[in-house]
C-alpha cells in the first residue's frame, strides 16, 4: 500500500502531524533530581534505611568542608558568621551547624553558666586567638566534628527543612557559601549535593554528547548509505520515537530522571537499525526496480525481519519492569515504548519518504571486506566442529569468570574519584576521620536512664572496634546538659532529670538527629575511618555482630541485688576501654579496684564557697563569708538535716536563726552542698584514675573519669533481663547497609530481568521461525556474547551497579537483532550445501548488521566521554558488547544453522545478495 | 472623643516615627505589672505541631515564665530580669541555674520566637524609627537599630494600629533585605485603658514557613504582682 504515492503522502503527513503533537507535549516533561529514587522498594534493609532517615533526617544533611590556612583568622571567623547566618536564613534551610554558631556552655565568672557561641567574640590579636584555638580544641565534642584537629579545615552541617527540593537547597547553599568565603578550598558532601552533581553531571554529559552521539550514528549512515533523505528519514523516525516517549511522559506525569535522560542516545543507537535493515535492501532493490516495487519488496522480504528484530529490542528493554528500582523500570517501559514507535515510523515513514522522493538505489557491489567475510563465514559453517568446541570454551570461559562478577555497591559506583563528591570524602577521611556512616537506631524509653547507659555501653563497645573513628549519641548531649546544670557531664541517675533536660532542648535542630521528639526512638551515629569496600564490609560484620549481643531487655536492680554488681563493673570497664583505648586490660581491672580516695574538705568548701557567694543563691554572701560559712557546712554530714543546717549558719554567720540570709540558705544549701561532696569526690577518685593509668589529666578526661566514678556509685543499674520491664531493640543502617541492600537488590534484579528477556525473546523468536529450536539458535549468538561481557566484567573486575545491571537487558534487546536477520535470511536451494545459506545470509545482511553494531557501538561509546560514572560504565560496556554480539552472530548462527532456511518469505534467488549469485558460494 | 483622639493621632507628622514608636511601647508597658496564660503551638513544616502551656507575669523589663505542659518541662520556671540574663529553676534537679546567654539563633523552647523577640519588651530604645506611611487606621514604621545595638535583625517593618496604638504586624529583615520573620499581633483585648494583644503569631520565612502562636487564655493587668516575686529566692521557692 505504502508503494502507492498517495498513501505515502498520507502517512508522511500523519506521522508529521504525531511528531508535531508529540514534540509539543514533550516540553512538558517535569524533572526529578532526586538520586534516592534509585533505592529499591522491596529490599528491607533499604526500607529501614528511607524510614530511619525520614525519622532523624540522615538524607537531608548538607556537609560543606572549608580549607583554609588557619580557621581562627578573625577574617575568616567573620566571613563564617556570615555566611551561616546567610546559610540559616535560606528558605529550604532547618539550620546550620558550624564553628561560628555551635553553642557552648560554661561556667561563668560570676555565677551560673553561660550559653553563647564558641566562637563569640571573634579575637583581636595573637594572644587572644591562641586563648580562642585554645578553647574550642578543648572541646571534644567540636574537634573533628567542626573543626579539624590542625585547625586548618571545617564543616558546616546544613540540615535541608523537610519537603525541600535539595538541587535547589543545593544551589542556594554553594552559591552564599562561595560568595561569603572567597578564594578558599571548598568540598560539597551530603545527599543534597551529591544528587545535585549526579544528576547535573548526567544532564550536562547528555546536552555535550548527544549531539555527538546523533552526529556519529548519521555519520555513519551517510558513509555506509550514501543517501542523505535516506538516512535522514531513518533518524527523523528514531527522532519521533524520543519525542513520543516524552510526550507520553509528559501526559503520564512520569518525571525525567537521571537514566531517563539518556534515552535519546540509546533511541538514537538502537532505533535506527530498523531504519537501517529497510535502506539497505530497498538500494540494492531500487537499483533494479521502480521505488515503488523495491518499497514493496523490501517490506515483504524485509519488514517481518525487521518487526521481530523491533519485538526482540522491546522485550529485552521490558524485562526491567521485573526490577525493584522505580526508575530503571520506567526507563525500561518508555524506552520499550520508544523503540515500538520508531519501528513502527521506520515500518511505514521510511518507505513512504523512499517513494515520495524516489530514493535511488545501489546495485551490491563486491567489496574485499564483504566478500571476505562472506567466504568465512560459509568457512566457519564447514569447519563448524572446530568452532562449536572454540564457540563452547569461550561461553564457559566467560561462565567462569561471570562468578566473579561483584555486585557490591558503594558511592564511588556514582561517581569518579576526581569528581567533587569523591573529593569531598577524601576531605572528611582526612581531617574528621572518616566520610562513611554506620547508623544504630535503638527504639526504647530514651528518657529512662538505664536505656541511655545502655546506649553508652553499647556506643563504647562499638567505638573499640577497628576503623571506627568515633560514636555519636544522644547520652553524650545529656551529658554535657547535666555537666551545665549539676557539674558532672553524665548521664543523671533520674528519670526526672533526662526528661527536664529533653525539655530543655524542646526543638533543638541538633537533637533531632540523634533522638525523636517523643524519645522512643534514637540513633547512634558510627563514623567508619575507611572507605576501603571490603574493610567496611568487616567493621559492619563486626557493628552487627557487637549490636547483636545487646540487651533487647532490661531490669531495673538495685546495686544489692545478685548480678548488678557484675553488671555495673561491666558498665564501668566498658566506658574505661573507651575513653582510654591504649590502657592494658591489667591496668583497668586495677582501676576498677582503686579503693575510694580521700576528699580534701577545703575543696568542697571551695566548692561551696563558690553558690553561697553567687547570684544562685537566694541570699548571696561576700566571698570571705561564703567560705567561712562553707567551710561550717562541710563539716556537717554529707546530707544534712534542715535544722542542722539552720544551726551551723546561725553560728558562722554569727546571727539568730531569724535572720533572712539563715532562713534562706536553710533550705537552699542542701543540693548544692551534695553536689559539691559529689563532685569533688568524684574528681578527686578522677584525678587518682588518670595517674594510675598513666594519662595527661585534660578537664575533658576528668570529666569523663568523673562520670565513670559517679556512674560506678549509681544506686541502681540496668541488668540484661529477657522478663525485663525496659524493652529494646536495636537496627544497624546506615549507608554501608543500604549498599549492601541495593546489592542484593541489584543481582537479584540482574538475575530476574535476564530471565524475563531471555524467555520473551525465545518465545518471541520461535513463533517468529515457528520452531522452539530455531528460537534458540537466533539467541544463541546473544547468550555467548552475555556470557563473554559477564566474563570480561569479572575478569577486569568491573562492579555490577545500578547503571551496569542494565546491561543484559541491553544485550538481549539489541544484540539479538543480528541474529533475527542473519538467520531469517539463511536460505539455500534443495541441492544447495548449507555453506551456500551461510553466505548468502551473510553476504544480504552484513553490511546492515555491522553498520548497526558500529553505529550503536559509537553511539554507547561517546557516553564513555562524559563525567557520569554509570553512564560511562554502561556506555563502554554496550559499545563492546554490540560489537562482540555482531561478531558472534557470524560465528554461532553458521555453527549452529542446519536447516536449509528458516523464513518461509525469503526467496533463494534475491539482487541482495549479488555476492553469492557471483559464485562465492 | 474618639473622633477627637482619632484626629490627633492621624496628625502626627512625617518624621515623628520615634514618638510614635514612643508611645507604642508605652502602649505596650501601660500597666505596672501584666499575668498572661498561653498555649503556645509550634508547627515546623513536615512534623507534628508541638503544644506548650505557660504562664507569663511581667513588671517593667522583669518577667517570670511558669511552664505547665508538656510534661518535661512542667515546673520549669525561668526569670528574666535583664534581656541577657535568665534563671531557671528546673524541679528535678532542686535548684536555680543562672544562664547568662548570648544571642543564639535558637528558638524560644523549640519555638519561632527567638530569645531576643521574647525579651523585647520596649522597642524605643534599640531602634530608630522612620515613618514610611499611614492610613486612617495604622502607621507603618521603620525601625533600624540603634548604633552599638545588637540584634539580629537589621531592620523591622512595624505596622501599628491607631486606635489602641499596639503594633498589628512587625517584619524582620535581615542585611540583605530577606524577610526573616512575620509577627503577628491579633485579637486586641483592653481592660479599662490597658489593651493587649491576646493572639500572637510569628511566622519564621527562613523556615520554611514554621509557626508558633501564643493564644492567651486569661490575661489581667495592675493585679499588684509582689516585686519580690521576681528574684532568685522565690523563683526557687516557686510560689
Amino acid at each position: 500500500m505504502i508503494a502507492d504515492r498517495r498513501v505515502a503522502a498520507f502517512v508522511v503527513a500523519v506521522v508529521l502531524l504525531f511528531a508535531t503533537v508529540c514534540g509539543f507535549f514533550a516540553t512538558r516533561v517535569e524533572h526529578d533530581h532526586d538520586v534516592l529514587a534509585f533505592l529499591p522498594e522491596d529490599n528491607e534493609e533499604i526500607a529501614v534505611f528511607r524510614a530511619i532517615s525520614e525519622r532523624f533526617g540522615g538524607l537531608d544533611v548538607a556537609l560543606v568542608g572549608v580549607e583554609t590556612e588557619d580557621v581562627y583568622d578573625p577574617g575568616f571567623l567573620g566571613r563564617l558568621r556570615t555566611t551561616t547566618r546567610e546559610i540559616r536564613e535560606i528558605p529550604q534551610v532547618d539550620h546550620v551547624v558550624s564553628l561560628a554558631n555551635v553553642e557552648d556552655f560554661a561556667p561563668d565568672p560570676a555565677g551560673g553558666i553561660r550559653s553563647a557561641p564558641l566562637v563569640d567574640d571573634l579575637p583581636t590579636d595573637a594572644t587572644s586567638r591562641a586563648v580562642l584555638r585554645a578553647l574550642v580544641q578543648s572541646r571534644d565534642a567540636v574537634v573533628g566534628t567542626l573543626v579539624n584537629e590542625q585547625g586548618t579545615a571545617i564543616v558546616l552541617y546544613i540540615f535541608a527543612a523537610p519537603g525541600s527540593d535539595l538541587r535547589t537547597t543545593a544551589t542556594l547553599i554553594q552559591d552564599r557559601v562561595e560568595a561569603g568565603l572567597g578564594d578558599e578550598t571548598f568540598y560539597w558532601g551530603g545527599n543534597p549535593f551529591v544528587s545535585t552533581y549526579i544528576y547535573d553531571a548526567t544532564q550536562a554529559d547528555m546536552a555535550r554528547l548527544t549531539p555527538w552521539a546523533v552526529a556519529t550514528i548519521l555519520l555513519i549512515m551517510l558513509v555506509s548509505f550514501r543517501d542523505p533523505l535516506g538516512a535522514g528519514a531513518g533518524l527523523f523516525a528514531t527522532g519521533v520515537g524520543i519525542l513520543a516517549t516524552r510526550a507520553a511522559m509528559a501526559v503520564l506525569e512520569v518525571p525525567l530522571n537521571v537514566v531517563l535522560s539518556s534515552m535519546p542516545i540509546l533511541l538514537f543507537a538502537i532505533g535506527s537499525a530498523y531504519g537501517i535493515h529497510l535502506l539497505s535492501r530497498y538500494q540494492v532493490y531500487a537499483a533494479e526496480m521502480a521505488p515503488g516495487d523495491a518499497v514493496e519488496r523490501t517490506l515483504t522480504q524485509t519488514g517481518p525481519v525487521v518487526l521481530t528484530a523491533g519485538l526482540t529490542t522491546m522485550a529485552g528493554l521490558s524485562s526491567f519492569v521485573f526490577m525493584d528500582i522505580a526508575p530503571l523500570r520506567t526507563f525500561g517501559l518508555f524506552s520499550a515504548l520508544g523503540i515500538g514507535v520508531a519501528l513502527l515510523v521506520s515500518l511505514t515513514f521510511v518507505p513512504a519518504v523512499a517513494v515520495l522522493a524516489r530514493l535511488k538505489g545501489r546495485p551490491h557491489r563486491s567489496r574485499p571486506l564483504a566478500l571476505g567475510l562472506t567466504r568465512l563465514v560459509a568457512g566457519i559453517h564447514r569447519a563448524r566442529p572446530t568452532f562449536a568446541i572454540v564457540l563452547g570454551l569461550l561461553a564457559l570461559g566467560g561462565l567462569g569468570f561471570t562468578g566473579r562478577v561483584d555486585t557490591r555497591m558503594d558511592q564511588t559506583a556514582f561517581y569518579t574519584d576526581d569528581s567533587p563528591p569523591a573529593l569531598a570524602d577524601a576531605f572528611l577521611a582526612e581531617h574528621f576521620g572518616g566520610s562513611v556512616f554506620v547508623q544504630l537506631v535503638v527504639e526504647g524509653d530514651l528518657s529512662n536512664p538505664h536505656v541511655l547507659r545502655e546506649v553508652q555501653r553499647l556506643a563504647d563497645e562499638i567505638h573499640r572496634l577497628d576503623d571506627v573513628s568515633s560514636v555519636q549519641h544522644v547520652g553524650q548531649v545529656i551529658g554535657l546538659l547535666n555537666l551545665a546544670m549539676e557539674g558532672s557531664r553524665r548521664i543523671p541517675d533520674e528519670q526526672g532529670k533526662v526528661r527536664a533536660l529533653f525539655g530543655l532542648m524542646t526543638g533543638h535542630g541538633a537533637l533531632r538527629q540523634l533522638v525523636t521528639e517523643n524519645r522512643e526512638s534514637g540513633m547512634l551515629v558510627v563514623r567508619l575511618a575507611t572507605n576501603d569496600l571490603d574493610e567496611i564490609e568487616k567493621v559492619l560484620s563486626a557493628i552487627e555482630e557487637t549490636v547483636a549481643t545487646a540487651p533487647t531487655r532490661l531490669s531495673v536492680l538495685s546495686v544489692e541485688t545478685p548480678g548488678a554488681t557484675t553488671r555495673r563493673s561491666e558498665l564501668t570497664r566498658t566506658r574505661l576501654a573507651a575513653l582510654v583505648p591504649s590502657a592494658p586490660v591489667q591496668d583497668l581491672e586495677e582501676a576498677l579496684a582503686l579503693p575510694p580516695q580521700q576528699v580534701d574538705p577545703t575543696t568542697v568548701a571551695a566548692e561551696l564557697a563558690r553558690w553561697l557567694a553567687g547570684p544562685e543563691s537566694p541570699a548571696p554572701l561576700e566571698n570571705d563569708l561564703a567560705l567561712d560559712v562553707a567551710a561550717v557546712l562541710v563539716q556537717l554530714d554529707e546530707h544534712p538535716e534542715e535544722n542542722q543546717v539552720q544551726a551551723a549558719l546561725t553560728a558562722a554567720l554569727e546571727v539568730g536563726p531569724e535572720d533572712p540570709r539563715v532562713q534562706d540558705l536553710s533550705w537552699s544549701v542542701s543540693v548544692p552542698l551534695e553536689e559539691a561532696w559529689r563532685n569533688t569526690r568524684a574528681r578527686t577518685q578522677a584525678s587518682a584514675l588518670s595517674g594510675l593509668l598513666g594519662l595527661l589529666p585534660s578537664e575533658t578526661l576528668l570529666q569523663h573519669l568523673q562520670a565513670v566514678v559517679l556512674d560506678s556509685q549509681a544506686p541502681t543499674v540496668g541488668v540484661a533481663d529477657p522478663g525485663g520491664e525496659l524493652d529494646l531493640d536495636w537496627v544497624v543502617s546506615g549507608l554501608p547497609v543500604m549498599h549492601r541492600g541495593l546489592s542484593q537488590s541489584v543481582a537479584m534484579n540482574q538475575f530476574r530481568s535476564v530471565l524475563f528477556a531471555l524467555i520473551l525473546v525465545v518465545v518471541l523468536l520461535s513463533v517468529a521461525f515457528r520452531s522452539f529450536r530455531a528460537g534458540l539458535i537466533a539467541t544463541s549468538p546473544t547468550l555467548v556474547t552475555l556470557l563473554v561481557v559477564y566474563g570480561a566484567m569479572g575478569a577486569m573486575g568491573v562492579h555490577l551497579d545500578i547503571g551496569t545491571s542494565m546491561l543484559a537487558g541491553l544485550i538481549i534487546g539489541a544484540g539479538v537483532d543480528y541474529g533475527v536477520h542473519l538467520q531469517s535470511n539463511w536460505v539455500a536451494g534443495p541441492l544447495e550445501p548449507l555453506e551456500h545459506a551461510a553466505a548468502r545470509a551473510t553476504a544480504r545482511t552484513s553490511k546492515a548488521i555491522w553498520t548497526n553494531a558500529l553505529m550503536v557501538a559509537a553511539g554507547f561509546a561517546v557516553l564513555t566521554l562524559g563525567e557520569a560514572r554509570p553512564l560511562r560504565n554502561v556506555g563502554g560496556l554496550t559499545a563492546t558488547a554490540m560489537l562482540v554480539a555482531a561478531c558472534m552472530t557470524f560465528v554461532a548462527i553458521p555453527v549452529l544453522a542446519n536447516r536449509k532456511r528458516y523464513s518461509e518469505r525469503v526467496e533463494v534467488q534475491d539482487p541482495a545478495d549479488p555476492l553469492f549469485r557471483a559464485g562465492v558460494g | 472623643m474618639t473622633l477627637l483622639s482619632a484626629l490627633i493621632l492621624t496628625t502626627v507628622h512625617a518624621g515623628s516615627g520615634d514618638a510614635i514608636l514612643e508611645r507604642m511601647d508605652q502602649a505596650m508597658t501601660r500597666g505596672t505589672d501584666y499575668t498572661f496564660r498561653y498555649e503556645a503551638t509550634t508547627q515546623d513544616p513536615g512534623r507534628k505541631a508541638r503544644t506548650m502551656a505557660f504562664s507569663v507575669e511581667l513588671m517593667g523589663d522583669r518577667r517570670l515564665v511558669q511552664f505547665e505542659a508538656p510534661g518535661d518541662v512542667k515546673g520549669t520556671r525561668v526569670l528574666v530580669l535583664e534581656r541577657n540574663q535568665m534563671y531557671v529553676y528546673v524541679p528535678a534537679y532542686r535548684k536555680v541555674r543562672r544562664v547568662a546567654s548570648h544571642v543564639t539563633e535558637q528558638g524560644f523552647m523549640g519555638t519561632t520566637f527567638s530569645h531576643e523577640d521574647i525579651s523585647t519588651a520596649r522597642y524605643a530604645p534599640a531602634f530608630d524609627a522612620e515613618l514610611l506611611g499611614e492610613t486612617h487606621e495604622v502607621w507603618r514604621l521603620k525601625l533600624t537599630p540603634r548604633p552599638g545595638v545588637e540584634t539580629p535583625y537589621a531592620h523591622i517593618e512595624a505596622v501599628i494600629v491607631k486606635a489602641d496604638e499596639l503594633p498589628g504586624e512587625m517584619k524582620y529583615f535581615n542585611a540583605s533585605g530577606e524577610l526573616l520573620k512575620t509577627q503577628t499581633f491579633e485579637d486586641h483585648a483592653c481592660q479599662d485603658e490597658i489593651c493587649v494583644p491576646t493572639t500572637l503569631k510569628m511566622v519564621d520565612h527562613s523556615r520554611g514557613d514554621a509557626w508558633t502562636t501564643l493564644a492567651c487564655s486569661d490575661w489581667s493587668a495592675n493585679s499588684g504582682l509582689d516585686p519580690t516575686r521576681f528574684s532568685v529566692r522565690e523563683l526557687q521557692r516557686g510560689q
